[in-house]
């Protein structure tokens, strides 16, 4: 096969895939900005009207702020954790800190249900009331697994004579750490901020069990659709589907500007 | 911020001293006992190959190593345990080491930052130091911005900026191409005049050493082999390793002939060396000659003036440098020296060619004795 057939085959797979991927969400979306009469959709008349809706639905509006704020608490929760273990590790080696690596990472790889069960269990038998907090510690707990891989590598490549020379103009371990180790990590924390918060947001099966009487996004969304579709379904989807994008576009274009080579 | 240097030739006030230090790295001595004593306001060289200690002993002036035996003093302090922050003294590093998300004053002013000087404070002494290394203007910049010449300057004002006794330079020269590199040698040694700041710095660069020193440290597998001026280490190299790292020479091993006290018997026949040298020396050592001391004609010719020492030879290599050609001569059964001559200069008569025979001469006076 020639180069330019090779280019047409994989061209057509690849806008195959991306159908295949895409177009139920647009057609959902579609669906949210109009009408529906007797089973076909009304083109010549837009509405936001099924938006309004929502904005007017205080349990959706509920189930948005705790996604909110439990994406929001989650997210700096496993920053600072995974900065205090990336500092611990970065002096470690050996099997020592792969052991300890591998328990970070091993949340995320783990089936979504074990672990929920897992910190199912550990609420009860702790006498934590579920909630925001349990939602918060779990969301934490697989997002850690991102937020330190992000903070570590970027540890690890700021140049020790960057920390020489801060000390040998005068600076102590305390002004070094504020005056070029957090702005060297800066970018990094965004982004891992970022895709934490967005891990968090649209994480669901860890969330149901945890989440006790609260509610979030997701699960409001899965509770809708249990009771029959509605036009306002589609404009949720819509709603989380564009937080989610906007968060992910936002994390990796820093992460790309950031492994860009200097 | 610039402070005048009343330091008058041969006045010598020790500032830093190392006594007795060493440093292991496990079972390795990386650094054999040294001593060393930095006169203020001096430019000191650290010269030697990599794994020499040279660095060593620079990280260990900078508080960056603890020695495993011996003390650093600083006039009359004792500074062994002292961090490199508690130190007066500022480095410019191999690699620079700018912060990247600083602006080029915010770099040079760092050292005032951490002091807790106000801002205007440090805006004024940045943008004096920046006057200084010839960068005017360039202080709201980015550090990615500059090209490798800038910021080694950048790293300069940084080092100069809070008037430290004594500045520490690990290579900054090595990234450099050529011609940067000469530039930067007499600008780094005017703003050293100017300043009156003693300079302690590393190199492995020989040329850079006797273009920019007042004195020269030179080192070998962990040990100082030599201190002296520029002058001293070139024209009386301690040993056979001073005398081939610095400059090139050729060295003869030679035979004391026991009834003349100056001559010497070599691969290449009977030598005579500089008077008064050889007193004392009775067993087999070399001699060296350096290149640019041995004159070269075209057998046959007469002698332009009359030397003592004499060696024909057949021409090997000829390699032109711009200033002179340097040639390599087969003489003896299995000596090559390697000499050079200027091209207005030479006594041959328009350049040499591979194959011709040539006798080459050199002053007694220009002969070294090195002890083996």
């Amino acid at each position: 096969m020639s180069a330019s057939r090779m280019n047409v085959a994989f061209g057509a797979v690849f806008t195959g895939a991306v159908m295949l991927l895409y177009l139920p969400i647009l057609t959902v979306a579609l669906y949210a900005f109009f009408p529906v009469e007797r089973g076909s959709i009304d083109l010549s008349a837009p509405t936001l009207g099924y938006f309004a809706d929502l904005a007017g639905n205080v349990s959706v509006l509920e189930a948005l702020a705790n996604s909110g704020l439990a994406a929001l608490l989650s997210s700096l929760l496993s920053l600072v954790v995974a900065t205090l273990y990336a500092a611990y590790l970065r002096e470690k080696s050996g099997p020592f800190k792969v052991a300890f690596e591998a328990l970070i990472y091993a949340p995320f790889f783990l089936p979504p249900i074990v672990v929920g069960l897992s910190l199912l269990l550990a609420s009860a038998s702790s006498g934590i009331p579920r909630g925001v907090a349990t939602i918060v510690l779990g969301h934490s707990l697989f997002t850690l697994a991102v937020v330190y891989r992000i903070i570590s590598v970027r540890l690890a490549n700021l140049p020790p004579s960057l920390v020489q020379a801060s000390a040998d103009l005068g600076a102590s371990r305390l002004q070094t750490i504020r005056f070029v180790t957090i702005p060297h990590l800066m970018s990094a924390y965004v982004a891992a901020g970022l895709l934490a918060a967005l891990l968090s947001f649209d994480e669901t099966l860890i969330t149901a069990l945890v989440a006790g009487d609260t509610t979030t996004l997701p699960l409001r969304l899965w509770a809708m659709m249990r009771v029959g579709f509605s036009p306002s379904i589609n404009a949720l989807v819509v709603v989380v589907v564009g937080i989610c994008l906007v968060l992910s576009l936002a994390a990796f274009a820093t992460l790309s500007r950031e492994t860009r080579p200097a | 911020m610039l402070r005048a240097a009343p330091k008058t030739a041969g006045e010598y006030v020790p500032l830093v001293g190392l006594r007795d230090v060493a440093v292991d790295y496990g079972a390795l001595r990386v650094l054999q006992p040294t001593d060393l004593t930095i006169a203020e306001g001096e430019f000191l060289t650290i010269l030697g190959p990599s794994g020499s200690g040279k660095t060593t002993i620079l990280k260990l002036i900078g508080g960056f190593l603890s020695p495993s035996a011996g003390q650093v003093s600083f006039k009359a302090a004792d500074i062994t345990g002292l961090p490199p922050e508690r130190r007066p003294f500022n480095t410019v590093f191999q690699d620079y080491a700018l912060f990247p998300h600083m602006s080029v004053a915010e770099n040079v002013a760092y050292s005032l930052r951490v002091k807790g000087a106000s801002r205007s404070e440090r805006l004024d002494e940045a943008r004096k130091a920046l006057e200084l290394v010839g960068l005017a203007g360039f202080g709201d910049r980015k550090v990615a911005q500059l090209s490798g010449g800038q910021q080694q300057r950048v790293a300069l004002a940084r080092a100069i900026v809070a008037k430290p006794s004594l500045i520490l330079l690990d290579e900054p020269l090595s990234a450099l191409d050529a011609a940067l590199r000469h530039q930067m040698q007499s600008f780094l040694k005017s703003i050293q005049r100017q300043l009156g700041t003693t300079f302690v710095f590393v190199t492995h660069d020989q040329q850079e050493a006797l273009a920019m020193s007042d004195r020269i440290v030179v080192m070998n597998v962990g040990r100082i082999v030599q201190i002296g001026s520029p002058a001293e280490i070139y024209n009386d190299p301690f040993n056979a390793f001073v005398a081939t790292f610095i400059g090139r020479n050729n060295l003869l091993p030679a035979t004391p002939l026991p009834e003349h006290r100056d001559r010497f018997t070599t691969e290449i026949g009977v030598v005579q060396a500089r008077s008064g040298e050889a007193a004392g020396v009775d067993a087999d050592c070399q001699l060296a000659i350096r290149p640019e001391c041995i004159s070269v004609r075209r057998r046959g010719l007469e002698l332009a003036s009359e030397q003592k020492n004499r060696i024909e030879g057949v021409v090997r290599e000829v390699a032109f440098a711009g200033t002179h050609y340097g040639y390599r001569v087969a003489a003896g059964a299995r000596c090559t020296v390697t000499l050079e001559c200027s091209g207005r200069h030479n006594e041959t008569d328009g350049p040499l060619s591979v194959g011709e025979d040539v006798e080459m001469s050199f002053d007694p006076q220009d002969t070294r004795i090195i002890r083996t």
